[in-house]
């Protein structure tokens, strides 16, 4: 599993995620995901367009970043799920979290 | 009446007997509810007691599994250490001897008026009350089976009188053996040493077998009963299996010490057994009963003598398993009773730890590091002991209702049991749907919806967790909003379903199944976080 920064600034964070969400995956992440998205406070674009798998514990980690950032003022947006992910997140209630569009062009500026 | 209408006379006798042992049994299992298992556990103080219970146990129910299932249930619920109640366990083999005694003795009025006052009870509806229901059924049990004895004695009459029953009789006179072979037999096919020596004691009644063939027949028959058992306990384990070696030893034990007796006796010419039994009666059939009375006596005292060694054997052969260390309440004890709201906090921490254990339920690829792997056999074990503490909490909860006068602590219980309700329904569901879904049982084609709804299922599991523990109203708020309509989604993964043509129909008919379980499984844990909000 990796967690790659394509930008960082002070409006937004923009990351993207690579690999399986399982239990190996979200022990090698987590705190860097969440040192990234929670701890920063800034508004989140996660690109989930590589993420084969998604676990329960990869939902809780996502929903946790998306809890701690709301408590601030904040949003997290997931982007670009491939579809089986994008399944598992509908049936786990976690429609809020995905982005309206697929486009980064217009997924970026909808976050502010 | 012909030959064979005295044949059928003692196969329906013997076919109501078992009718009525299966029937006393059952019903007095079924009565082992929390109010009767307190009432045991003021009677188990002290091995004395508890061995007198052990007799009066083994004299009503007749059966000794009866009493083993009544008390192994009170000590996986934790309520009692084995070493305290195995005694009850013990001294029901000696309890067994009455309906020996019982059948050696003339009873026919007293079945006919019994069977009269139970169809009196079933004509005015009784038996359907939900207080008398298992009462009337296990006398109704009683009585079918001293019908039975009637119908035996009756149909063995005539066999005396016939040259071939005397042959076999003759040959089987002068073979111990033989005699001793065939009570191990019969014994172990009907599973009941009792019922043996209640057909031998019949037949010396009626002067088919002599007093020594028919103390051979009983000892075989104590020796047919330990085998019978042997047979039973060999697909259990733990605290069954641990019970079910001490009764097979004390039954051999005891089978093998009589026959030894006996043989000194008729050997050396030393008075033991028979001499005894013979002062005690001059009536045959008593001097039967009597002797398996000793018999059984005689197992419980050696067992009784050596239980601590005997107990350790058999925990180290056959060690406490998971599902009975599972199937134990960790906040439920009797003394919180008392105090209504202490009760209550006792139950929610309880009900938590439930809760919990939901997420082992299902074997999607992401378990938790902290949960235990189960294997799917195992999973039916852990399933039933959870489903064990569930029920336990709902009978504490009864018995607190019970209690209970204040309005406002008694809408805090019905809430309470509105939760155990929903646990035991996830329980259920979650167990079914880890059955149709888990690894093995999907194939490749399934495994992409199948993901979906065990990581979503298990995701909702523990974010239900995360808010109940938080305490904090916005997790609970986002969670009732997660868990608001997923009618949509479902239909969604239903019409993608429909339009697959890949998957086996059989596959398809599991992943329907599935997926409206998931949907039984959103609406249970909503309507339990609904519960959790509602009161303070």
């Amino acid at each position: 599993m990796q967690l790659e920064i394509i930008r960082a600034d002070d409006t937004v964070t923009h990351l993207t995620l690579t690999g399986r969400l399982d239990l190996a995956g979200v022990q090698n992440i987590e705190i860097a995901f969440l040192g990234h998205t929670a701890a920063r406070g800034k508004p989140v674009l996660a690109d989930l367009s590589g993420v084969e798998y998604m676990s329960s514990l990869g939902l809780r980690m996502l929903l946790g970043a998306f809890h701690a950032l709301k408590r601030k003022g904040q949003t997290l947006r997931l982007f670009r799920p491939q579809t089986p992910v994008r399944e598992t997140l509908h049936l786990a209630g976690l429609d809020e979290l995905l982005a309206k569009s697929d486009d980064v062009n217009t997924a970026l500026p909808s976050l502010g | 009446m012909n030959l064979a209408e005295f044949l059928l006379l003692l196969f329906a006798g013997l076919g109501l007997f078992f009718i009525g042992v299966k029937l006393i049994g059952s019903h007095l299992s079924q009565m082992a509810g929390r109010g009767f298992r307190k009432w045991i556990l003021r009677l188990v103080d002290t091995s004395w007691s508890a061995s007198l219970l052990g007799i009066l146990f083994g004299a009503i129910t007749q059966s000794t599994n009866a009493v083993t299932f009544i008390v192994s249930s009170i000590i996986t619920a934790g309520l009692v250490p084995v070493r305290v109640a195995t005694p009850v366990v013990i001294w029901a083999n000696l309890g067994t001897s009455a309906l020996v005694l019982l059948a050696a003795v003339h009873l026919r009025l007293f079945v006919l008026t019994l069977l009269g006052v139970i169809g009196l009870c079933y004509f005015f509806n009784i038996e359907k009350s939900g207080r008398y229901r298992h009462v009337a059924a296990a006398l109704l049990g009683v009585a079918l089976l001293f019908l039975g004895l009637d119908f035996i004695k009756q149909g063995v009459a005539p066999l005396r009188e016939l040259q071939g029953v005397r042959d076999l009789l003759g040959l089987a006179a002068q073979s111990y053996g033989l005699v001793f072979m065939l009570g191990a037999g019969l014994a172990l096919v009907a599973q009941s040493s009792a019922t043996v020596t209640v057909v031998a004691v019949t037949m010396t009644k009626m002067g088919l077998l002599s007093m020594d063939l028919t103390l051979m027949a009983i000892y075989g028959a104590g020796l047919g009963s330990a085998l019978s058992l042997w047979f039973m306990i060999a697909n259990s384990a733990g605290l069954a299996r641990q019970l079910g070696y001490i009764q097979i030893f004390l039954k051999a034990v005891s089978a093998l010490l009589m026959v030894l007796l006996f043989s000194l006796e008729c050997g050396l010419d030393v008075p033991l057994i028979k001499a005894m039994i013979t002062h005690l009666s001059a009536n045959p059939s008593l001097q039967g009963a009597w002797a398996y009375l000793l018999m059984q006596l005689l197992g419980c005292l050696v067992v009784t003598v050596w239980f601590g060694p005997l107990y350790r054997l058999a925990l180290r052969t056959s060690p406490t398993t998971l599902e009975e260390t599972l199937s134990k309440p960790q906040y439920l004890y009797e003394e919180a009773l008392d105090d209504a709201e202490t009760a209550l906090d006792l139950v929610e921490k309880e009900q938590l730890r439930q809760l919990e254990r939901l997420q082992h339920y299902l074997s999607g690829q992401d378990r938790r590091a902290s949960a235990s792997v189960t294997e799917n056999d195992e999973s039916v074990g852990i399933h039933a002991a959870n489903k064990s503490v569930t029920a336990e909490i709902g009978e504490f909860l009864t018995v607190l209702m019970d209690r209970t006068q204040d309005r406002e602590t008694l809408n805090r219980m019905l809430n309470f049991q509105a939760r155990n309700r929903l646990l035991a329904d996830l329980q259920d569901g979650l167990f079914s749907l880890n059955e149709l879904l888990c690894p093995g049982r999907a194939d490749d084609k399934t495994e992409a919806v199948a993901h979906g709804i065990v990581e979503g299922v298990d995701f909702l599991v523990l974010t239900l967790l995360d808010a109940l523990k938080s305490q904090d109203e916005q997790d609970r708020a986002l969670f009732l909003k997660m868990t608001a309509d997923q009618s949509e989604v479902m239909e969604r993964i239903r019409r993608k379903l429909l339009l697959s043509s890949e998957r086996s129909a059989k596959m398809h008919e599991a992943l329907f199944r599935a997926s409206s379980l998931y949907e039984r499984m959103v609406w249970l844990l909503r309507q339990y976080c609904l519960l959790c909000t509602s009161i303070p």
